[in-house]
């Protein structure tokens, strides 16, 4: 009944169940077993069951058809892929193929974004799709499975004089399933140079180095570590957030999978710091080459005794735990993802207290995103001083960008920050694909649209933050002139209501009408008061959300009304400039 | 506590440390818009209409999830907040497809409230919402989704308060939904109809069943009062139309309950309204009863009793009195018996149930009755439970006491033989073979004195006794003790190592310790267990009976008893005596008079002729029904003076019809000692009178002049005979009542009781040794039957299956079996049986379950159809006169069709 980190994990029990039912979902007999195994209630079951995206509470199918439709698969054809799904499977209605073979869904962002348009049949992804790929892979399907390794796609600029820069450094170079390869890069040693300094020399070394957040938020990474040093209270925890859903963003997947002993290190040496014996590492359920990584990596890092009891004979003890999520974008939020780590449903906690105070088992808990946690190794290695001397003065470091939608090359890129949006582009992505720019999306679907006059401001913190506009997870979604502002609102918009919790009224009630309005427009339907509503319902949200999600939209609304509003108010009269909408002339 | 200060809207206050700030501006009467939040329920924060300015801070903070603090500086109110919370509302009422025009709770809405203030006359959106599907599966709870604005505190109220959590939330996004079970119908699922969560809803969304097209809050008139049912004293509001009871809600304040109510207490009133209800005096004539005058009806009963009197002397009459009347009606039933009859035998239920309690607790403590208090159990940090289905039989109790494991940390032991819902939330579950009470006790104790966790101090200072007492429990090795009662003796250990170790710990228990033929030896043994520990006298501490009536506790205070006076004041002694005759102007025996069993067993031995019964049902509810059924029927005259034509009214020659709870004005005492006031809220059925009146009318025509005008004048001449209740003055009860002791006038009231000396000076322990139940399974009847109560019913049910909802949930009797012993007796759900015992036999259904272990069963005594009285055995415990209700040897027959 009482709760801690022994209780049992209750979303692995809903997935281990499902994945043994050959419908693909979970009986409510099952179910009541595992209430009772947890100590739950049925309807506290039952609440965390149907939370999340990736379990069934009903009937589907032996195999599970996952469309990705967030932005860059949108752009690229999400729908289309959609249709030629249910011709194939000749489905006219409901989800199920007639044979029982396919389930079809739609999903939000399963972040492959550089392959766009994707799709993920059970634990599978398959990218770069066409009508003729999708009924290749559903022949061989019908006969046995297939499967498929999207290659990594790392940019290189366009002039290559650039030097190898740390985060990447390893991925593509070493395998990452051998640590031995990751020991002669000097895999390690950042933890046991680490073991050697007290836990508050650590801690004035990254805040030395000033390294932010890189999840979204930017908060200064040395300020949380000592946030959560100072507290008396014990046990403490370290959770890795690679809860990375952000539509766009798919920086930390390419870690987890090509580089993961590099993450561990930042756990150890944060648990270390930190005064924590355990830490988790919290994966989307979506990113199962992920979990194996880490999982691997993790069963090797403790058979090298850089994990278990008397770290490097350090007399420091520590483990990690690796956790799956199931489906849900809010979870990123650091205090839902604690929540979804404790069994429940991925609701957001009222802040404060807030984790380095009160976290996950109602212990002081640090949460650092898995890119941040890539690079503390380095800033140990060599230093503040010589982190301090990339990026910009008040950013310092370099960043992780993930390039998609309407360019010629998308894939990840590590830059110091200060670079521009011109420069990511044209150095890095050869060029935008398909016509000419028209603007982008930086930093996941809460973040601002660009038109062409920020095709050359600084994308670094500082900068950004005095445009009231944010980096956020490093996301930089291309689109060209064919595309319609009103369609990818429409996009984005869906995308808040399908993930937010539900708990706050703001939040439920608002992104459901932002859809709704944004709909109405697209449809040709609605008033030009309508659009004075939609912006001041996400400035409502804004102002009144109790996390995060309900305060996003207001940004890609504010700065798409700043940039595109004539074409916006065209939609009110039927017309799509840009063709794209469905009016009802 | 601290206090801090900080300003609010320009005004400067002090607020508790601790408060948010929305607490803070509530206490001061300012006023924040708020939804979600609800007193005593958790803080979510979800519906953000409680936002608040503070200075020097960014953004809006919500006012009940942010602590105050020193100096803040806050706007509560102000022109950018109201239009924010307008377009919050805005929102909400977009949602959903909200229509005050016939809702239940037009007028008693929050949310309505809210819009109306906030002036929304129009809602933007150009989407209109959907209508959602009802869901009225249960029996009281009917749930609209299309007026729920999702604000959890039904939720909440569910998992917090009643701490069943059968809501919750499920879905996200948009599509969030509330859902019971799993996204079950709330009439299949473990739901207990409490209705918390109709409290807690600040909108239409849940609302009584039966209560829809009934009246709206505008039309009720509203009446504070004391629920009829069980001991806890649950205080009720009724909400009255047209002198119709629609609707009771449990008022916050109620010092024992907080607001809180069981499935009875809100949904069992019906019976009050009921066409069976006694309207006029019945006189059997042939036979057959007919209806008569109050006057003819008096004058015969005036003559049967002076005429049995001088015939056979005044020990040929009894009379039973009720836990369920009054204490100013049973000190006038015992004044009646006492003066105008001029016998002590006089008696009532609590023999049955807790008389053993009386008994051994005056014995060891000097007082009989719960030490300590029911919201004391807050502070405890260890609850020893034993011998009570807290759950069913005292609901508020039994949630309070699983709030505490589940949110508080709040250790707990359950000793029982059968498997309850607490055994569930028990850190540690004892199952003692039925009727071995002493032995586990006993050898708590002794492994507490091996183990040095005994207070040394407490026992040196404050008790007597304590070596001859030690020298016993030493025997009760756990091996001896595993032996006698089947304990494991590990378990044992663990159980007295956690009850030893604990700061403070309480003891509660009821009839499954209480009713036995050692029922009075097994509460000695708790008495010792806590002195052994110094666990009386302090808060969170005591050994706490609890009791099963509404007014047990107070009809055992006031008197209702054959060898005490009020107040505990004994009729053998001369001074108690003198007193009363000086006060009642007549010669009174000395002579201690006949107990409940006693009394129909003497009758049935010919020495009892007349018998004069208020409120009670012993056809039903005392051991052995055929020995009882024959003393009743042997009478030369019985009396029953009641609301219902009761099983046992059926056998009387004259019925006087009473009035229930809401149409009479009074007090009724609850378990925990706290002495609380009824009030009349309606008025009786035809020409049924308050029994007050009836005793009154009586006493006149048997020549004796009793001259109340009002019950408030009963009680003060209570208050000036009974030294515990010396204190007690109506106008000292409006609210939450007086806890007796309460000496005098000035006196506030006892929350609990031994505090720095025991009521008779020092504790005494007892040495007692363990002796087997009087009747034990054999080859012929080889099933151990236990008796007791449910949930949904009340005692004999006169009174719950007179109501509609609790006799639809459940309306017939059962007999509950272990699934290995039914597949052996190839008997399943349903199926019917005959069960006997040495007394009589009885045909029942049958329900498996792994509630009574293997070789017993269990059967609620409330179904005269299917009544487990018969079956029960009238050994009797020779102090306190307790009947062996727990435990009868039977047999059970599968019955073919």
């Amino acid at each position: 009944m009482r709760k801690d980190s022994s209780s049992p994990d209750v979303l692995a029990l809903l997935k281990k169940v499902q994945q043994e039912n050959p419908q693909n979902y979970i009986p409510p007999e099952k179910l009541k077993l595992i209430a009772q195994k947890t100590g739950l209630s049925l309807s506290q079951i039952y609440g965390v069951a149907s939370f999340y995206s990736l379990f069934n509470l009903e009937p589907r199918a032996k195999h599970i058809i996952r469309v990705c439709e967030s932005g860059p698969c949108h752009l690229l054809g999400s729908e289309t892929i959609l249709e030629v799904l249910k011709k194939e499977l000749g489905m006219k209605s409901g989800k199920v193929s007639p044979d029982g073979m396919f389930a079809v869904e739609k999903v939000s962002c399963l972040g492959r974004c550089e392959y766009a348009p994707v799709m993920m049949i059970d634990q599978q992804v398959f990218g770069d799709l066409t009508p003729n790929k999708i009924r290749m892979i559903l022949q061989q399907y019908r006969q046995g499975k297939k499967s498929e390794v999207l290659g990594l796609r790392i940019l290189k600029k366009r002039t290559s004089k650039d030097k190898t820069l740390p985060i990447l450094e390893n991925c593509g170079r070493i395998d990452p399933a051998d640590i031995k390869q990751y020991l002669s890069h000097q895999g390690y040693q950042a933890v046991q140079k680490a073991l050697k300094m007290r836990p508050s020399q650590i801690i004035e070394e990254i805040k030395a180095s000033g390294l932010q957040g890189r999840g979204g938020a930017a908060f200064p990474t040395g300020l949380k570590w000592e946030f959560t040093h100072r507290e008396k209270v014990s046990p403490k925890y370290v959770i890795c957030n690679a809860d990375e859903g952000e539509p766009g963003t798919f920086k930390d997947r390419v870690i987890l999978d090509y580089d993961p002993h590099r993450l561990l290190e930042g756990i150890i040496i944060a648990g270390y710091a930190v005064g924590a014996k355990s830490a988790y590492a919290y994966i989307r359920g979506e990113y199962s080459s992920c979990i194996h990584s880490v999982q691997k990596a993790i069963h090797q890092a403790k058979s090298h005794s850089f994990l278990g009891k008397d770290i490097l004979r350090s007399g420091f003890d520590f483990e990690i735990e690796l956790r799956e999520g199931a489906g849900s974008y809010v979870c990123g939020e650091e205090t839902a993802l604690i929540e979804s780590l404790e069994g429940k449903r991925g609701n957001p906690r009222l802040r404060p207290p807030f984790p380095p105070n009160i976290g996950v088992w109602q212990k002081p808990t640090l949460v650092n995103n898995v890119e941040t946690l890539a690079n503390i190794r380095h800033i140990i290695l060599k230093g503040p001083e010589w982190f301090k001397s990339l990026g910009t003065p008040k950013s310092p470091g370099t960043k992780l960008f993930c390039l998609s939608g309407d360019v010629n090359n998308p894939g990840l890129l590590e830059v110091p920050l200060g670079i521009t949006l011109r420069e990511i582009i044209e150095d890095w992505g050869g060029g935008v694909k398909g016509g000419n720019f028209k603007m982008a999306q930086l930093g996941g679907t809460a973040g601002p649209i660009l038109g062409e006059e920020m095709l050359d401001f600084s994308l670094d913190y500082n900068s950004l933050r005095k445009g009231d506009l944010t980096l956020g997870s490093g996301a930089v979604l291309v689109m060209n002139d064919g595309r319609c502002i009103v369609d990818m609102l429409r996009c984005f918009l869906k995308f808040f209501q399908d993930e937010c919790c539900g708990k706050c009224i703001p939040g439920r009630v608002g992104t459901r009408k932002l859809v709704e309005l944004i709909n109405s427009i697209y449809r040709g339907e609605a008033r030009p008061s309508d659009v004075d509503l939609l912006l001041s319902t996400a400035r409502l949200m804004a102002q009144t959300s109790l996390c995060a999600l309900g305060q996003s939209p207001i940004l890609p609304i504010s700065t798409s009304l700043k940039c595109f509003r004539q074409e916006i108010m065209e939609h009110l009269h039927g017309k799509c400039p840009a063709g794209v909408c469905h009016s009802r002339y | 506590m601290g206090k801090v200060n900080l300003l609010i809207d320009g005004r400067e206050i002090q607020a508790e440390e601790g408060s948010t700030i929305l607490e803070a501006a509530l206490a001061h009467r300012i006023e924040i818009p708020h939804l979600c939040y609800q007193p005593g329920l958790s803080i979510v924060g979800v519906c953000r209409v409680c936002l608040v300015k503070i200075k020097g801070e960014r953004g809006l903070v919500p006012s009940c999830a942010t602590l105050a603090q020193e100096g803040m500086e806050i706007t509560a109110n102000d022109e950018e907040l109201e239009e924010v919370r307008r377009q919050m509302v805005e929102l909400i009422l977009s949602e959903r497809p909200h229509d005050c025009l016939v809702c239940e709770s037009n007028g008693q809405c929050e949310l309505q409230d809210l819009a109306y203030n906030l002036g929304i006359e129009e809602i933007r959106f150009p989407k209109k919402a959907t209508r959602l599907p009802i869901e009225d599966s249960s029996e009281v709870i009917f749930r609209d989704p299309n007026k729920c604005i999702l604000c959890g505190r039904c939720v909440r109220a569910c998992d917090e308060v009643t701490v069943q959590g059968v809501l919750n939330f499920a879905n996200r996004g948009s599509e969030t939904c509330l859902i019971s079970g799993l996204a079950q119908p709330l009439s299949q699922i473990d739901c207990v109809s409490c209705g918390a969560c109709i409290q807690a809803c600040p909108t239409g969304a849940l609302t009584e069943k039966l209560a829809r097209f009934q009246g709206r809050s505008w039309e009720f008139r509203r009446v504070r009062t004391v629920c009829p049912y069980c001991g806890v004293g649950c205080q009720i509001e009724l909400q009255i139309k047209n002198n119709k009871i629609v609707k009771v809600y449990g008022v916050p304040d109620g010092p024992d309950n907080k607001g809180h109510l069981c499935v009875k207490g809100r949904f069992g009133f019906d019976f009050v309204h009921h066409p069976d209800r006694l309207t006029h005096p019945l006189i059997k004539r042939k036979g057959k009863f007919e209806a008569s005058s109050w006057d003819e009806a008096l004058d015969l009963i005036a003559h049967k009793f002076r005429y049995l009197r001088e015939k056979y002397g005044p020990d040929a009459l009894a009379g039973l009195s009720s836990a369920k009347c009054t204490n100013e009606e049973n000190f006038l039933f015992q004044k009646f018996m006492r003066a105008v009859i001029g016998t002590n035998n006089v008696d009532h239920c609590a023999r049955l149930c807790h008389a053993s309690t009386v008994a051994a607790l005056g014995r060891a403590f000097g007082s009989g009755a719960m030490t300590n208090s029911i919201q004391d159990l807050a502070k405890t940090e260890l609850i020893l439970l034993t011998g009570s289905n807290t759950t069913e039989t005292h609901p508020v109790i039994g949630n309070f006491i699983k709030h505490l494991v589940k949110f508080k940390g709040v250790k707990l032991i359950v000793v029982d033989p059968r498997e309850i819902e607490l055994s569930r939330y028990a850190d540690i579950w004892l199952r003692p073979k039925s009727g071995t009470d002493v032995a586990w006790i006993n050898g708590l104790a002794d492994v507490i004195i091996k183990d040095g966790l005994h207070d040394r101090e407490f026992i040196g200072e404050r008790t007597e006794n304590f070596d001859e007492f030690d020298k016993v429990v030493s025997r009760y090795t756990p091996e001896k003790v595993e032996e006698i009662s089947g304990i494991p003796k590990e378990k044992l250990l663990l159980a007295a190592r956690m009850y030893g170790k604990a700061n403070k710990a309480s003891i509660i228990f009821a009839m499954g310790i209480t009713q036995h033929i050692t029922g009075t030896d097994n509460i000695l043994s708790l008495a010792n267990l806590a002195m052994l520990t110094g666990n009386v006298g302090r808060e969170g501490t005591g050994v706490n009976p609890l009791r099963g009536q509404n007014n047990v506790q107070g009809a055992c205070d006031v008197g209702a008893l054959p060898d005490v006076y009020p107040g505990y004041q004994k009729v053998t002694n001369p001074a108690a005596k003198e007193k009363f005759e000086k006060s009642w102007g007549v010669k009174l025996s000395s002579k201690e008079g006949l107990t409940v069993v006693e009394i129909t067993q003497a009758a049935r031995a010919g020495r009892i002729k007349g018998l004069y019964i208020m409120g009670e049902n012993p056809i039903l509810s005392d051991p052995n029904i055929n020995h009882v059924r024959e003393g009743l029927t042997r009478l030369d005259f019985l009396v029953v003076q009641d609301i219902f034509l009761t099983e046992t009214a059926k056998l009387a020659h004259v019925v006087l019809p009473a009035v229930s709870f809401a149409e009479k004005e009074g007090t009724f005492t609850n378990t925990a000692r706290r002495i609380q006031r009824v009030r009349k809220a309606i008025p009786g059925p035809g020409q049924a009178l308050q029994d007050w009146e009836i005793m009154v009318k009586l006493s006149q025509r048997m020549g004796y002049k009793m001259k109340y005008t009002t019950p408030e004048e009963i009680m003060d001449e209570t208050a000036s005979l009974t030294p515990i209740y010396g204190g007690v003055h109506w106008d000292r009860l409006n609210r939450e009542g007086l806890q007796w002791p309460c000496p005098h006038d000035q006196h506030p009231g006892t929350p609990y009781l031994h505090k720095d000396r025991f009521s008779r000076g020092k504790g005494l322990f007892s040495p007692i040794d363990y002796i087997p139940p009087a009747e034990l399974p054999d080859e012929e009847y080889p099933f151990l039957l236990s008796t007791g109560r449910l949930l949904y019913h009340f005692q004999t049910a006169s009174m719950s299956r007179r109501s509609l909802p609790l006799s639809h949930i459940v309306p017939e009797g059962f007999m509950e079996i272990n699934p290995r012993d039914a597949k052996r007796l190839m008997i399943k759900d349903e199926d019917r049986v005959r069960v006997s015992s040495r007394r009589g036999s009885i045909q029942i259904k049958v329900k498996v379950t792994p509630g009574p272990d293997e070789g017993m069963v269990f059967i609620p005594f409330h179904f005269s159809e299917a009544a487990a009285n018969i079956l029960t055995n009238d050994a009797l415990d020779p102090v306190a006169k307790i009947p062996e209700y727990k435990i009868a040897a039977v047999k059970i027959e599968r019955i073919t069709l």
